[in-house]
């Protein structure tokens, strides 16, 4: 991981700069490039086939909205998914879970460990192909129903889930 | 008084009664209509058909009812039903949080009660008694409610049935004063019903789209505007008729009530209802007041329990119209935190109504510009910005918070006017957001999640120092933290 990759402590210069945040994996901007490009691709498949079918009479050339838009899907390939990872950072201390992300609204989040109902690890297709995996965690709240943190490594997820359980079970006794 | 008889029980006969009468409009509403579509076809192999339906329904009810029973067990309740595919569900008495009794009219005649029970989950596991007879579903209550204090108090009530101590109640002439602040179109929207039930036996079809048009526009040419005021006038005085008209129904003889685990409303002048909240379910105080209620001293409070999803977002109407004096006497009763005085609010940032000002100018040049590509006259509406501007003034200046020891407080709303009083302890998450208008600003917007809140009209402080915004999500997360673990 280059330094670029991690996210910029200037990103956020409100909050407390002591607390360390860590980053996610940095094979989720492969996922996310993943993501994005196949539903992109049939996006681009749907427009072609509506201009096949309904458009022939109009004077733009065939396929001209799909070219448009293939140029856009490559351009955002290309951008997006560095600013979407850089945008996410998480941070596990005894008492309470915390976890930033968004790019143009940047939200950053503080879950009290106590309030926390139930834990998941959950995996999508593309996630993992990478070995990746997501952390969500749920509170009885409204907003804050569940909170995911995407793209960390299975191991590395399993790991927060039992960290997390232990700190919950220890706020029992 | 105790529970632990395990019989199996039916609901009262009567229920068969009732639900057959209750069938009865709608079969007479739809008679008009199979008239209609089959006149054709003989009357009588239509009527014997129409007989031979209302056999087999009401068989079938008969069964059903057969099918339906339930039973008392030391700490749980068994609800069994089901014709063919039998359920049976245990709703354990600690998991029961609020006991609803309710008695409509039809109930009321037969002297039966519909017992309602919310456990908190999506809708689907609770438990619904329809119908029982009114000493059952008191007994049940009590019972139900004696056993969950057990549960919290960790000791048996000898005397669970003691008389409940009003501690709010409402008279006809206040009941009046609050249905006057709640406009409400109910009225109108029924004789438009009405009218166009009524339409087929006039011989006139209000649905003929050309002949409405011709009307509005001959009407239209002679729309003066003494008459445009006489219509106004006429809705408004519809609508607070209506809403008075509502406001009486629902909240007739208003009454609530303290018990020994939290508190019960009691309201209602055909369907009479009771509802039982324990208070520990309470997660935030809101309460709601308008301008010209506010002038005249006027606030309803709205208490947002847990598991009571579907029904107005959580909130349940503890004060339809009541002074401040009374509204901290009812939280003071359920143990919330009191009301803190306007002097100990802070504002928020000054830039807030910059933030608002290129908001609704954003909204309104782009909803203008999409328009006039129809319609160029769109640009007009530019003519209201300073509206927009002096409206995000007034919010600013409606928009402020304060936090004490135990709990946050914010006001927002300048038509609506709510005040949260949040608890710490019932925080359940905290957010700061910065958007990328507010970033350059260095503003952030604090959001505080509990259970059972809207998600539209949730509790923010929009627009403060990001810092402070910083510190307060600390204070408040580390203060719930002490909070909790004292108790």
């Amino acid at each position: 991981m280059t330094r670029d990759d991690r996210p910029h402590e200037a990103d956020h210069p409100a909050l407390n700069p002591s607390e360390t945040m860590a980053s996610l994996d940095p094979r989720y901007r492969l996922v996310l490039r993943l993501e994005m490009a196949v539903s992109g691709v049939l996006t681009i498949a749907g427009v072609l086939l509506v201009d096949m079918m309904l458009l022939r009479q109009t004077m733009i050339s065939i396929g001209a909205a799909a070219a448009a838009l293939a140029v856009v899907l490559i351009v955002v390939l290309l951008l997006v998914p560095d600013r979407r990872y850089r945008s996410w950072s998480y941070a596990l201390a005894a008492a309470e879970m915390r976890v930033r992300h968004g790019v143009w609204t940047r939200v950053d989040t503080i879950i009290p460990v106590r309030r926390i109902q139930h834990i998941d690890v959950a995996q999508d297709p593309a996630a993992r192909m990478f070995g990746l995996a997501s952390l969500v965690v749920h509170t009885a709240g409204t907003r804050s129903s569940s909170v995911a943190v995407p793209g960390l490594e299975l191991r590395e997820a399993e790991r927060l889930r039992d960290e997390l359980r232990r700190s919950i079970g220890q706020d029992w006794s | 008084m105790t529970l632990s008889t395990k019989a199996v029980r039916r609901l009262h006969p009567a229920t068969l009664i009732i639900s057959f009468l209750r069938s009865v409009p709608e079969a007479v509403f739809a008679l008009p209509a199979i008239v209609g579509m089959v006149s054709s076809a003989r009357i009588g192999t239509l009527l014997l058909l129409a007989a031979a339906g209302a056999l087999v329904a009401a068989g079938l009810a008969v069964l059903t009812w057969f099918r339906f029973s339930y039973g008392i067990a030391a700490d749980h309740i068994v609800i069994e039903s089901g014709v063919l595919a039998r359920r049976r569900r245990s709703i354990p008495f600690d998991r029961i949080q609020d006991v609803t009794i309710e008695r409509p009219l039809l109930a009321r005649l037969f002297g039966v009660a519909v017992l309602k029970l919310e456990t908190g989950s999506a809708g689907k596991d609770e438990g619904e008694l329809n119908a029982i007879s009114l000493g059952e579903a008191q007994r049940l209550r009590d019972g139900i409610r004696a056993a969950a204090a057990a549960e919290v108090t960790g000791r048996v009530e000898q005397d669970a049935a003691h008389e409940d101590r009003t501690i709010f109640a409402m008279h006809l002439p206040r009941l009046f004063l609050a249905g006057m602040f709640s406009f409400s179109l109910l009225l109108l929207a029924l004789i438009a019903g009405l009218v166009e039930f009524a339409a087929p036996l006039m011989n006139f079809d209000f649905l003929d789209h050309h002949r409405w048009m011709g009307r509005i526009g001959a009407v239209a040419d002679h729309l003066s505007m003494s008459t445009t005021i006489g219509i106004a006038a006429a809705v408004l005085f519809l609508g607070v008729l209506g809403g008075v008209a509502q406001t009486i129904t629902r909240d007739y003889r208003f009454r609530l009530l303290k018990t020994d685990v939290g508190f019960r409303r009691r309201r209602g002048l055909f369907t009479l209802s009771e509802a039982a909240f324990a208070a520990a379910r309470v997660q935030t105080a809101v309460i709601v007041t308008g301008p010209v209620r506010r002038f005249l001293g006027w606030f309803r409070l709205e208490l947002q329990t847990l598991g009571s999803e579907g029904k107005k977002g959580g909130h349940h109407v503890a004060a339809p119209l009541a002074r401040l004096a009374e509204i901290t006497e009812i939280l003071n009763e359920l143990k919330l935190p009191g009301i803190v005085a306007s002097s100990g609010y802070m504002r928020v940032s000054r830039r807030f109504v910059l933030h608002r000002s290129i908001r609704y100018t954003a909204i309104l040049t782009l909803t203008a510009w999409l328009v006039a590509i129809w319609w160029p006259w769109a640009f007009a509406s530019l003519a209201l910005l300073p509206v927009c501007f002096l409206f995000a003034e007034l919010q600013w200046r409606h928009h402020s918070y304060c936090f004490t020891n135990d709990a946050v407080h914010i006001r927002y709303g300048v038509l609506k006017q709510r005040l949260w009083v949040i608890p710490l302890t019932k925080v359940q998450a905290v957010s700061v957001t910065r958007s990328f208008v507010q970033r350059p600003w260095s503003l952030a917007t604090l959001l505080i999640d509990t259970a059972g809140a809207s998600l539209l009209t949730n509790a923010r402080v929009t627009d403060i120092n990001a810092s402070d915004a910083e510190r307060f999500a600390r204070h408040l997360l580390s203060a719930s933290e002490i909070r909790s673990k004292r108790c």
